[in-house]
C-alpha cells in the first residue's frame, strides 16, 4: 500500500519528516517496505484491512500521535429522478453478497481528471484512466471500499442482477482477457449477461468510455471467501479483490458510494438521481467486548490505567462504555479484527508501545529434562565426526521421477508433494542412501578426496491410508563396506549396543556384500556395498541405514564399570594359510572353540596373497592376547593353547601355519 | 655366585658401561639384546630348582624393567643432531570430520533454552491441516494463509510449513506449566534462491502456565539474545500479526555484525530481524483443552538457516544443502 504523505495530510497532521512517520508506523506494527521521497510503501498484515486505505493510515497515525483525524464531509446534491423508477437491482445470491448498493448519475462528462487527482493516484501506484474511473479508484484508496462504475446505457434491461455464474458462462474483463466461470463464481449481470466478476474485475462490455453519459456506481460487500476462491481459480487479483478478501465494512459501503457521487458531480458534472438502490441484510450488530484493565496487566505484565485504555480505544474509533473494572467496547468501523478482549489488549500494547513493557525474568526455575534422542544424537555425531566423517544435510524430497529410495523401508508408491498451483514436481524420500551417495558423487566431481559422510534425518512412507516417517542414521563411505561397518560398530559400541550383520539378498546392494543390520537381535537396517543402480561413483562405496529410534531405545549411555585386569598380557601373532572361501567368523569360531579362558581377544591383522601362497588360498595374520586374572601366564601354558588352536584350525578349515 | 649376586653384578656392570661412554645402542645389545646378559640370566633361571624360580624370576624381571627404563631415558635425553625433527613439516593426526553448520546452530540455540529449563520435544514432519492450520487459528480460505504456502500430499495431509504444530501436540499432551522448544524441518513451496529454500529448519519455543506475561516473553528472549550474541546485545519488539498469538511481535536484535553501528547486514538500521513471537491466542489454548482464563503463555519461532547465515556470513542459503566438502570443511 503506497501512501503519499501529501495526500495523507488531508486527513491528519503527520510528523515532520517521512522518516519519522515511517518509524512511528513500524513501531506500531505497520511494516514499511520503502520510503521514496514523499511516498511510504506499507506492508499490511492480513488482519489490518483497515490500513488498506488513506483514512485507515491516518487513523493509525492519529491514535499514535494523539491527534484528531479529519474525515471528509460528504454531501450529495441529488437532482434527477428517483433511481427506483429507472434501474432495478436484484440480489439472487444473497449468501455471497450481504450488501449491494447502486447510485446513478446522468449527463456526466467523461474526460481527463484534474492534475491533483492524477498526481495522487500515480503516487499511490494507480494509472489515470478518465475522471469517472479515477474517482472510483480514488475513493477506494481513500476509504478502502472498492467501487465499480458501469456505463448505464450498456446495462441491458437497466437491471443489475447479483447471481452465481451460469455453467460455462464467459466474460471478457477490462484487462481484455476472457474468463470462463463456474457456479462458484459470483457475477454482476444485467438482464442478459455477466457484466462483472463480482469483487474481482469489471467487464469490458460495460466499462466507462469517453462516450459514457449515464453512470451507475456500485458499492457492495461480497463474501470474502468467495472472492478469494474466484480470484485464485482465475489467477486474477485486483486492488478490489485484495480488499474484499480481507473484508470491507457494512457502513463504509454507503459512505464510499456517496463520496464517489459527490466527486463525480464536482469533477465530471451531470446530475445525481435521487435515492439509492440498496439490497442489504439488516445492519449487523457491532461486536461488544468486555475489556478488564486488570486482565491487560495479567497478559502484558504492565498495568495501564483505565483512563489511558479508554483514550487509546476511543482513538481507534471504538465506543467505550462501562465502569473502570470492566469496559464495554464496541468494535470500531472498519476494524473487523477487533472482536474480543485480547484484540483490545494487543491494541493497548501496540499504542502504548511494546518498548514500554519491561523484561521480566521471574518466570520460575525449572530443570529441563534431557531428551534421550538428543543425548544419543550428540554421542553419534561426536563419534562420527571424531572418526573423520562429514555430517550432511540433504533434501527430504527429490524431483519426481528421480531415485528417492532403496527397496528396503517401503515398497509403496512414491509420496507426491503438491504445490499451491497443484503442480507435482517432487516426491518425499523413502530412504537417505541415494542422497548421501549423490554427495559423494558431487565431491568426486570436484576432485575432493572422498571421506565418510552421514546424516540423521527422516524418511517417509505410506502406512495404510495415512503416512508415517522414520528417523534414520545413514552412513556412506568410499571403499568396501567394511569402512561403513567399522564406523557403525564403533558408534554402537560406545552406546553399548551389539550389532550383528545377517547376510540378506538386497537387490540394490552388490551381490555378496549385502546384510541386514540387527540390533539386539531385531532387524534395524541394512549395510553393504552400493550397487551400480544406486551409485554413480567411479569407485566402490559402502552404505548403511539404521533406524535411529531403535538406536535411541537400545542405547546405554551409562554402562557399569568393570575393573580391568592388571596381570601382564601375552601376545601371540599367527599367520595361517586358508582356502579363499574361509570367513573370519569361521576362523574366530575355530580359535575360540578350543582356546582356554585366558584368551582375551582375537584380532584380524591382514591378508596376504601371492608368492608362496597357492592359488585359491590366502594367508591371514591375526593377533591373540592371553591373560589370566590372577597370575602371570607361563610360556608353556600359552604355547600349549596355541598348539590346540592350530589343530582346531587345521581340523575345521584345513589351515596350515605359514 | 648365587643367582641374586649375578643379578647384582649385571646391574653394576651396566652402570659402569653406561658411565664409560658406550652408546645407547651398544648398551642395549650388550644387556637387553638377544644375546645380552639379561637374556643369559633368563636361560639360567630355567635351571634353578622349582622353589627358587618364583622369587628369582621376579627379581630378574625387575632388573629387566629397570635397565629398559634407563636405556629409554638415556635415549630420550640424547642430544643428537641427526635426529632433529623439522617442525615445519605437517603434524600427524587423524583427520577430523565435521558437523553440519545448521545442526551446530541448532545445538547452540537449544543449549541456551536448555539452560533456561526448556525441554526439547519433536513432532512429525508430515502433518494434518488441523495441526498446521485450524488449531493455530488459521482458517481455510483466509488471507492469513497467504503467509503459509504449503506443500500438500493430499488433504488433510501435508508437510508442515512451520514448527508451530508441535505447540498444539505438546499442549494436548502435557498440562501447564509447559516449557518446551521444538526444533525441526519445515517446508514451503518457495523457488530456491539465495534467500529461499523449499526446506529449512525452525526452532519453536513455548511457555504456558498461570501468570505468564508478555514481560516474561521479553525477559526470555532478552536472555536468549545475550547468551547467543553477547552481554551487550539488546532486543526490540515490534507489533506484528500471527493468527495463533495475540499480542504478536517481530523481534529484532541489535546488529551483532557491526555492534548496531549500521552495516549492509542490518541495512544501516542497527537491527536484525531474528524471530516472531507473541502471547498464545486464547482460542488456541482453549482448543487444546487449556483454560485461557487461568493460564497464559507465549510462543516464539526462529529460522535456523537465517541465524546461521548471519553468524558465519554465508551469502546463499542453498550452500547448506549442496554438501560440498569445501563448504563443510569450514565448520
Amino acid at each position: 500500500m503506497k501512501v503519499p504523505i501529501s495526500w495523507l495530510k488531508e486527513y491528519v497532521d503527520p510528523p515532520a519528516s517521512p522518516a519519522e512517520l515511517a518509524k512511528l508506523l513500524v513501531m506500531a506494527g505497520v511494516g514499511v517496505e520503502s520510503v521514496e521521497g514523499d511516498v511510504l510503501d506499507l506492508e499490511i498484515t492480513a488482519n489490518r484491512a483497515d490500513l488498506l486505505s488513506m483514512l485507515g493510515v491516518a487513523r493509525e497515525t492519529g491514535v499514535n500521535l494523539r491527534k484528531r483525524v479529519r474525515v471528509p464531509e460528504v454531501a450529495v446534491a441529488e437532482g434527477g429522478d428517483n433511481i427506483t423508477g429507472v434501474y432495478q437491482v436484484e440480489v439472487a445470491a444473497k449468501e455471497l453478497c450481504p450488501r449491494y448498493t447502486a447510485r446513478a448519475l446522468t449527463g456526466v462528462k467523461v474526460g481527463p481528471s484534474p492534475a491533483w487527482m492524477v498526481q495522487r493516484l500515480e503516487a499511490a501506484g494507480i494509472r489515470s484512466i478518465n475522471n469517472v474511473v479515477d474517482i472510483t479508484n480514488y475513493v477506494l484508496l481513500e476509504s478502502g471500499q472498492p467501487l465499480h462504475a458501469f456505463d448505464a446505457r450498456l446495462l441491458r434491461g437497466r437491471k443489475i442482477v447479483v447471481r452465481r455464474a451460469n455453467p460455462d458462462e464467459k466474460i471478457t474483463a477490462i484487462d481484455g482477457k476472457e474468463y470462463k466461470l463456474t457456479r462458484d463464481n459470483l457475477v454482476i449481470a444485467d438482464a442478459e449477461r455477466a457484466v462483472a466478476i463480482a469483487g474481482v474485475m469489471g467487464g469490458k462490455d460495460s466499462e466507462i468510455t469517453n462516450a459514457t453519459v449515464d453512470v451507475v456506481i456500485e458499492s457492495a460487500q461480497f463474501d470474502p471467501v468467495s472472492v478469494r476462491r474466484t480470484g485464485r481459480r482465475l489467477a486474477l487479483s485486483s486492488d478490489s479483490s485484495y480488499r474484499f478478501e480481507r473484508g470491507v465494512d457494512y457502513d463504509t459501503v454507503d459512505w464510499a458510494s456517496r463520496r464517489a457521487v459527490q466527486l463525480i458531480l464536482q469533477l465530471a458534472g451531470g446530475k445525481a438521481l435521487a435515492g439509492v438502490l440498496d439490497v442489504s441484510v439488516p445492519r449487523p450488530v457491532r461486536p461488544v467486548a468486555k475489556v478488564r484493565p486488570a486482565r491487560i496487566a495479567q497478559v502484558l505484565g504492565m498495568s495501564v490505567s483505565p483512563a489511558r485504555v479508554r483514550e487509546i480505544l476511543a482513538g481507534l474509533g471504538a465506543q467505550v462504555a462501562g465502569g473502570d473494572t470492566e469496559l464495554e467496547v464496541t468494535s470500531p468501523v472498519g476494524r473487523r479484527d477487533l472482536r474480543i478482549e485480547v484484540d483490545y489488549i494487543e491494541e493497548v500494547a501496540r499504542i502504548e508501545g511494546y518498548d514500554r513493557i519491561p523484561c521480566d525474568t521471574s518466570f520460575g526455575l525449572r530443570v529441563a529434562i534431557d531428551n534421550p534422542e538428543d543425548l544419543v544424537r550428540e554421542a553419534v555425531r561426536t563419534a562420527l565426526a571424531g572418526m573423520g566423517a562429514y555430517e550432511c544435510l540433504t533434501w527430504s524430497f527429490a524431483e519426481a521421477g528421480t531415485p528417492n529410495r532403496v527397496s528396503f523401508w517401503t515398497d509403496g508408491a512414491p509420496i507426491p508433494l503438491r504445490d499451491p498451483q497443484g503442480t507435482i514436481d517432487r516426491t518425499l524420500r523413502e530412504s537417505l542412501a541415494p542422497r548421501l551417495l549423490e554427495v559423494l558423487e558431487i565431491n568426486e566431481r570436484y576432485k575432493e578426496p572422498l571421506r565418510p559422510v552421514f546424516e540423521i534425518a527422516h524418511l517417509y512412507r505410506r502406512e495404510g491410508k495415512a503416512y508415517g516417517e522414520k528417523n534414520v542414521l545413514a552412513i556412506a563411505a568410499p571403499g568396501d563396506p567394511l569402512g561403513v561397518k567399522g564406523l557403525a560398530e564403533n558408534i554402537l559400541d560406545t552406546l553399548g549396543i551389539e550389532m550383528e550383520l545377517r547376510p540378506a539378498p538386497l537387490g540394490f546392494l552388490e551381490a555378496g556384500t549385502a546384510a541386514e543390520v540387527l540390533l539386539n537381535g531385531a532387524v534395524a537396517g541394512y549395510l553393504g556395498q552400493a550397487g551400480a543402480a544406486l551409485s554413480g561413483l567411479r569407485s566402490p562405496a559402502g552404505v548403511a541405514e539404521i533406524d535411529f529410534d531403535l538406536i535411541v531405545k537400545a542405547a546405554k549411555l551409562t554402562k557399569p564399570y568393570k575393573d580391568f585386569n592388571r596381570q601382564p598380557p601375552v601376545d601371540r601373532d599367527l599367520a595361517v594359510v586358508l582356502a579363499d572361501a574361509a570367513t573370519w567368523k569361521q576362523v574366530e569360531d575355530a580359535v575360540r572353540a578350543v582356546a582356554p579362558p585366558t584368551l582375551e581377544s582375537v584380532r584380524f591383522l591382514n591378508e596376504y596373497k601371492g608368492k608362496g601362497i597357492e592359488p585359491g588360498h590366502k594367508s591371514w595374520a591375526f593377533a591373540m592376547t592371553f591373560r589370566a586374572p590372577d597370575r602371570t601366564l607361563t610360556g608353556p601354558e600359552v604355547e600349549g593353547a596355541v598348539t590346540s588352536i592350530l589343530e582346531s584350525l587345521k581340523g575345521r578349515l584345513q589351515a596350515r601355519l605359514r | 655366585m648365587t643367582f641374586y649376586e649375578e643379578i647384582a653384578a649385571v646391574r653394576a656392570a651396566f652402570e659402569k658401561d653406561a658411565a664409560s661412554g658406550l652408546t645407547t645402542e651398544q648398551l642395549h645389545s650388550r644387556y637387553l639384546g638377544r644375546e645380552g646378559r639379561v637374556r643369559e640370566l633368563f636361560t639360567k633361571l630355567k635351571t634353578l630348582p622349582a622353589e627358587q624360580k618364583g622369587d628369582a624370576g621376579k627379581k630378574l624381571n625387575d632388573l629387566k624393567s629397570e635397565l629398559e627404563g634407563l636405556t629409554a631415558r638415556r635415549e630420550a635425553a640424547k642430544p643428537s643432531t641427526d635426529a632433529a625433527v623439522d617442525l615445519s613439516l605437517p603434524g600427524r593426526a587423524p583427520e577430523l570430520g565435521r558437523r553440519h553448520p545448521i545442526y551446530k546452530t541448532w545445538d547452540e540455540i537449544s543449549r541456551v533454552f536448555l539452560k533456561l529449563g526448556f525441554d526439547t520435544v519433536y513432532g512429525p514432519e508430515i502433518e494434518t491441516e488441523e495441526h498446521n492450520f485450524e488449531a493455530l487459528n488459521i482458517p481455510l480460505d483466509h488471507p492469513a494463509r497467504d503467509g503459509f504456502d504449503t506443500f500438500y500430499i493430499e488433504p488433510p495431509y501435508l508437510v508442515r510449513s512451520h514448527t508451530s504444530p508441535v505447540q498444539i501436540r505438546t499442549m494436548k499432551q502435557r498440562k501447564p506449566p509447559i516449557r518446551v522448544i521444538a526444533p525441526g524441518k519445515v517446508f514451503r513451496p518457495d523457488k530456491p534462491d539465495a534467500g529461499h529454500s523449499p526446506m529449512f529448519h525452525q526452532i519453536e519455543g513455548l511457555i504456558v502456565g498461570p501468570g505468564i506475561t508478555f514481560a516474561h516473553l521479553k525477559g526470555v528472549l532478552d536472555l536468549f539474545a545475550k547468551s547467543m550474541w553477547g552481554e551487550k546485545t539488546s532486543i526490540r519488539f515490534r507489533p506484528s500479526y500471527f493468527p495463533f498469538t495475540e499480542p504478536s511481535a517481530e523481534v529484532d536484535v541489535s546488529c551483532f555484525i557491526c555492534g548496531a553501528k549500521g552495516c549492509p547486514v542490518c541495512k544501516q538500521s542497527g537491527w536484525v530481524e531474528i524471530l516472531g513471537s507473541g502471547m498464545v491466542h486464547p482460542k488456541v489454548l482453549a482448543g487444546c483443552g487449556i483454560d485461557p482464563e487461568a493460564n497464559t503463555g507465549f510462543a516464539f519461532g526462529m529460522g535456523v538457516e537465517r541465524i546461521t547465515m548471519l553468524k558465519y556470513g554465508i551469502p546463499d542459503i542453498r550452500r547448506f544443502y549442496e554438501n560440498h566438502f569445501a563448504f563443510l570443511r569450514q565448520f
